[in-house]
């Protein structure tokens, strides 16, 4: 009578445990990013000499990328120097990827581990069937000196997709309506657990979206089955066949939350809240001067090629600049190789090496005072992609291509 | 016995709302920062924290980007006591870590109202006379913040 998180940890540990158990686990692999990874080093080194476990660990400059100030330069040369001195064995470098999707690729994350690192979006991972959530520099550099860390093993909330996605309808529309239904902070301390028939007309890359936003209810941790699509796509990379994880039919949970998606439309967040999700169809005209698609939550390949269908043989409006930045080299490559990065560049998009770009608000096509953005990112609080006077709307790159057509935030094409 | 005057701030205080990426992207050092702290949500409140004065939150406290850094930062400004009704996991767990108590509590408090936490009760007393209960940490948190910190408790105990 488990669910999976319940799981994951009573495999850790060798004894059944259930939420509310404190426990002290080894963790499988972990995350360092560049904005906490400085803090992470200098705590590690105040106490510690060596690293437990070297192959475990991925550092990645990826916030401050490609080195966006002297600051940042010395902070990642530091890093270097780390990750050279101890022999870790996953470094992504300047312009190369983000740390969360590079996790992916690189097979630190596979179902039933349990993943964290120093970024509040590594629930990402449980798009793998994984357990995943952010800690703290102090915290990860214990993790590097010893591998261990404590939980208090979650409850669940059970949030069931049902129904066929209607056309133009995305995994981040998903994710955004999952967070207006359990509000922020409305799942702190608990486990997202995912089910329901959608899920298995829904691709990894847009999987990965929806936990990748479990973090804006305040979710500890979001995770996916281990259903056929996903053993598909392990397959296909080589990986080792495994049955991943799957809660017990009479599993205890805190909460069971159906989404019914076949009547949904697209749908924005409007600022400064990520609960405050409405229609698209419903809102007023809204001027952007700004369209970003990319980073950790949308980007990925499919999340190009979706935007890619609509801009295909169009401009986007002179008002508007288009901004992309893709979450890794190898996604870049398959943009290049099947003509999505072309169909983007012709129609007017300004492509980033693969970085966190300007979701992060740190670099990479920042917001001006008074200047309206519409992203795929994942916040959209005063100040977050650039001046504080700036106003963020959260959408799907379905959405983000119609509106830098449009010059506003629209889900269909207009006849201008 | 926790001692300091109630600072008020409302729900869903997100990491980017206790100091602005402005500030990080400049990296100004810690001690120029901390009068900017809270500005979106709050813009007198840098400017004019004391220190020891206690932070009183609503929901969700610490959400979206709790960067551990921000604990550094509340620690410059001598905060050593957050309270709230509920606290983003992140924000909480790194408090503990560093040292910060970090309470949950549904206070009704004034801006300026003493508050006096005694951990070892579980209790608090709002202007020597309103008295309030909180969950007690468990003995292992209970121990890191006593002894400063998850990386100080690391040492003295040779391991988790």
């Amino acid at each position: 009578m488990s669910t999976i998180v319940e799981k994951i940890f009573s495999n850790h540990i060798g004894y059944p445990v259930k939420a509310g158990e404190l426990v002290m686990v080894d963790v499988d692999a972990s995350l360092i990013q560049d904005m906490n990874g400085p803090s992470t080093i200098k705590n590690f080194e105040g106490f510690a000499e060596t690293v437990c476990s070297p192959e475990k660990h991925l550092f990645s400059l990826d916030h401050f990328s490609p080195s966006s100030s002297i600051v940042a330069a010395n902070n990642h040369r530091i890093t270097r120097q780390f990750v050279e001195k101890h022999n870790i064995s996953h470094l992504v470098e300047e312009g190369k990827g983000i740390g969360h999707q590079l996790m992916i690729e690189m097979g630190l994350v596979a179902p039933g581990r349990i993943v964290v690192g120093t970024d509040s979006h590594c629930c990402h991972y449980g798009v793998l069937n994984a357990f995943s959530t952010g800690i703290g520099a102090a915290e990860e550099a214990v993790v590097l000196a010893s591998d261990k860390c404590w939980f208090k093993v979650p409850e669940t909330i059970r949030v069931e997709f049902i129904g066929k996605m209607p056309k133009n309808l995305t995994g981040k529309d998903l994710a955004l309506v999952m967070v207006k239904e359990l509000t922020q902070g409305g799942a702190i301390y608990q486990c997202l657990e995912f089910g329901g028939d959608t899920i298995a007309d829904l691709e990894i890359d847009e999987r990965a979206a929806i936990c990748n936003m479990a973090v804006e209810s305040g979710a500890k941790g979001a995770i996916m089955p281990c259903d056929q699509v996903l053993k598909d796509w392990m397959k296909e990379r080589g990986w080792s066949e495994t049955d991943g994880v799957s809660p017990d039919s009479d599993a205890q949970y805190a909460r069971v939350l159906k989404i019914n998606v076949s009547a949904l439309t697209p749908v924005v967040a409007v600022p400064p809240d990520i609960d405050n999700v409405v229609p698209v169809s419903s809102m007023e005209k809204i001027a952007v001067n700004e369209v970003v698609i990319g980073g950790c939550t949308n980007g990925r390949y499919i999340d190009f090629f979706q935007a890619a269908q609509i801009l295909k043989g169009k401009r986007i409006v002179p008002s508007v600049r288009l901004v992309l930045a893709p979450a890794s080299t190898e996604i870049a490559k398959k943009m290049l190789d099947t003509g999505v990065y072309e169909i983007l560049l012709d129609a007017g998009a300004t492509i980033l090496p693969p970085c966190c770009g300007p979701c992060s608000g740190i670099t990479g096509g920042l917001v001006a005072d008074n200047e309206v953005v519409l992203a795929t990112a994942n916040r959209n609080m005063h100040g977050r992609m650039g001046s504080q006077k700036g106003k963020i709307y959260i959408a799907s790159p379905v959405v983000a291509a119609y509106t830098a057509l449009a010059g506003y935030i629209t889900a269909k094409e207009q006849m201008l | 016995m926790i001692e300091g005057h109630a600072r008020i701030l409302g729900d869903n205080i997100s990491g980017d709302y206790i100091i602005s990426k402005e500030y990080i992207r400049a990296g100004y050092p810690l001690k120029k920062m901390v009068k900017f702290l809270f500005q979106v949500p709050r813009p007198d409140l840098g400017a004019t924290l004391q220190p020891g004065d206690i932070i009183v939150g609503g929901h969700n406290f610490g959400c979206g980007s709790s960067r551990e850094f921000v604990m550094l930062l509340l620690k410059e400004a001598k905060i050593n006591c957050v309270i709230a009704k509920s606290f983003a996991r992140t924000f909480y767990r790194s408090s503990i870590n560093q040292g910060i108590l970090p309470i949950e509590c549904d206070l009704d408090v004034k801006e300026g109202d003493v508050i006096s936490v005694d951990i070892v009760a579980g209790t608090i007393i709002v202007n020597g006379t309103t008295k309030y209960q909180f969950q007690k940490f468990p003995a292992l948190m209970k121990d890191i913040v006593t002894e400063g910190g998850l990386i100080p408790y690391y040492v003295k105990n040779k391991g988790l």
